[in-house]
């Protein structure tokens, strides 16, 4: 009894040493435009090297995408938003199907297609990127991994006393703890750049009341996933989860958005125009991943509003063909349907088409359709296989005297 | 590029003096007694600071200054049988489609380390060395002066800040204990006709040869580059 309330006395006092520790201090000053670690030693000049490898990487990486009109688009948009580090920060647009952006320390900023698929207009990319603007100003990257350290170093503190007692490493209650206080300081961390960012969004002439949008959106989005895990991961809250609970941020910025008025800008024409050359891309990404609920909400949002309807009717179409549920194949079939109603949907669509009248039998229909798929694609890399495919139908309705 | 460190980690956990484990092609391979020209890819050097609390703390100063050690080290030992090094600079001067392949080689580096010093190793690669890159580094022959080969290097590993030595020391008192720093070093040769790796090494720092020093530097090279079929001597060989 006596020697387990020592123990107790003793651990307590470790804990109590480790926490004072973990306060050691971890805020960083705002950062000026243009700085740069002098001192080569310091763990600034660690991490920014090790920023400059990774941005060397995403520099030449192949999934990079160069259009200079899409860059320049972001590039002038970043800064709107934030003209003192316009020379600081180097944005790379990256072909990759999620939803996100990055920003490191050392000012290279990742800008990933997903996003910009999802983005209904100016003014809710323009957030994403003042929300990264946030992290990087207010140096969060290098106060977290201040914070961490000291963290380590307090749970390090806890597992020696531990092996001192000869328990061995006590320190799991320890370590549950300063993992869930290292998160709660994540937590802070992105609501202090959420409202960074709408302060930005405003007073570069945007909308404020588009940045709670673009969460809507993707809390919407995920609740049509076809992934349980998914739809459950956005709305659980826990110590341990690193974001505001998503609904919780939607909150705080409409909120806020109330106290800002002074911009206005949507700017839906001028986002959609610049990425309309991408959109067959990044559909048919996006449909890889095989979240076909997901696919089709964003399809149906785009359809709503009368964006390049023989493109996303056509999309929509292979989102069901692909899915393949019960009853998909005729949903599919209407979407086609309604895709080759439009000149500019892809030659690629009436081909579908006539995929599924083969399929049904009805070769008459399948012939009118490949026949219009080669006149649209007449240099298709399966033009010989169609060919093939329309002699085949012709010698069978030949055959058959209809 | 992850991949590589925890590869290379594993090594580490050799100790004591400076070790190295030698591979050679098994194609066969030749290599004339004078060579024109070697592009020297900028040694890739990744040093930090391991702390009392196990955190890897980066040090963009021992890794630059690492980095100048290692390469004027090697064009040191190149200078007896080359005529030109040319030095790329991993940052500036390899564009996109160049930089690819410095990627591939570190992939292939990577998949050595698993099936020939590591774990997983290749039943089917068991008496074979015959990795290569294809025949596409001849874009780099071709930027880079018609070099016939190439050279990479790649170092990594951590150094004990003092006060994990000291933890150290009050665990082994306690009974138990926690591993040092430690450093390691991978070179490649690459033929750039055909992209043949030509031999492979990997090198585990002993206490002399620490490359943050010019001297440590050289010391390490000199054991890496021991069997390195541009600086053997071979009979009858001209100076």
């Amino acid at each position: 009894m006596t020697i387990l309330s020592a123990f107790r006395k003793r651990s307590l006092f470790i804990c109590a040493a480790a926490l004072l520790t973990s306060c050691a201090a971890t805020d960083v000053a705002q950062r000026e435009p243009g700085s740069r670690p002098e001192n080569k030693s310091t763990d600034e000049a660690g991490i920014w090297r090790q920023m400059e490898k990774a941005e060397q990487r995403a520099r030449t990486s192949g999934e990079r995408i160069y259009d200079k009109k899409l860059n320049d688009y972001i590039h002038n948009i970043q800064c709107k938003i934030a003209p003192e580090y316009c020379d600081d920060i180097r944005i790379y647009v990256m072909q990759r199907p999620y939803s996100s952006a990055t920003m490191a320390p050392n000012g290279y900023m990742e800008v990933w297609s997903g996003l910009l698929l999802r983005s209904e207009n100016e003014a809710q990319l323009a957030f994403v990127l003042g929300h990264e603007t946030g992290h990087f100003e207010e140096n969060h990257s290098l106060e977290q991994w201040r914070t961490m350290r000291n963290t380590a170093n307090a749970l390090m503190i806890v597992s020696v006393a531990g092996a001192a007692a000869g328990v061995g490493l006590v320190g799991d209650l320890g370590y549950l703890v300063a993992i869930a206080s290292l998160f709660a300081f994540s937590r802070e961390k992105e609501e202090e750049a959420d409202l960074l960012g709408i302060i930005r969004l405003d007073r570069a002439g945007y909308a404020a009341s588009e940045a709670a949008k673009s969460w809507e959106n993707l809390i919407a989005e995920v609740e049509d996933s076809s992934f349980r895990s998914k739809k459950r991961k956005i709305a659980r809250a826990s110590i341990f989860s690193t974001h505001p609970v998503t609904k919780e941020r939607v909150r705080y910025l409409t909120e806020k958005a109330k106290t800002l008025s002074y911009g206005t800008k949507l700017g839906q024409d001028q986002h959609i125009a610049v990425i309309s050359p991408f959109l067959e891309n990044w559909f048919r990404e996006d449909l890889r991943l095989k979240d076909y609920g997901t696919s089709l909400h964003l399809l149906t949002r785009y359809e709503k509003a009368g964006i390049r309807p023989g493109l996303v009717y056509y999309m929509t179409g292979e989102a069901y063909r692909l899915r393949r549920e019960d009853g998909d194949n005729e949903l599919a079939i209407g979407a086609y349907q309604k895709a080759t109603k439009y000149a500019d949907t892809p030659a690629a669509a009436h081909r579908a088409l006539a995929d599924f009248h083969v399929k049904k039998g009805e070769d008459a229909a399948a012939l009118k359709s490949y026949r219009v798929y080669l006149d649209k694609a007449p240099a298709a890399p399966d033009k010989e296989l169609i060919v093939h495919r329309i002699q085949t139908l012709q010698r069978k309705l030949a055959g058959t005297g209809s | 590029m992850k991949p590589i460190w925890l590869s290379l980690c594993v090594i580490l956990l050799i100790a004591g003096c400076t070790t190295t484990d030698v591979e050679r092609s098994t194609n066969a391979f030749s290599i004339p007694e004078k060579i024109d020209t070697v592009m020297l890819v900028q040694p890739d050097v990744d040093l930090s600071l391991l702390t009392a609390s196990g955190m890897n703390e980066p040090r963009a100063d021992w890794s630059a200054q690492a980095q100048l050690n290692l390469e004027s080290g090697l064009k040191d030992i190149l200078a007896d049988k080359t005529k030109k090094v040319i030095v790329v600079d991993l940052e500036s001067d390899l564009n996109a489609e160049d930089m690819q392949l410095v990627k591939l080689h570190n992939a292939v580096a990577s998949a050595i380390f698993q099936h020939k010093y590591g774990a997983m190793r290749l039943p089917t690669k068991k008496d074979k060395f015959d990795y290569t890159l294809g025949a596409g580094t001849q874009r780099l022959k071709q930027a880079y002066g018609g070099a016939d080969y190439a050279i990479f290097t790649i170092a990594t590993g951590n150094y004990s800040s003092a006060g994990r030595i000291l933890t150290q020391a009050a665990l082994i008192y306690f009974g138990s204990g926690m591993q040092l720093g430690s450093q390691a070093i991978m070179a490649s040769l690459v033929d750039l006709n055909s992209g043949d790796i030509l031999w492979f090494n990997v090198a585990s720092a002993g206490p002399a040869a620490d490359m943050r020093e010019a001297e440590g530097a050289k010391n390490l090279l000199t054991s890496l580059t021991k069997t390195l079929p541009l600086t053997e001597e071979t009979a009858g060989s001209e100076k």
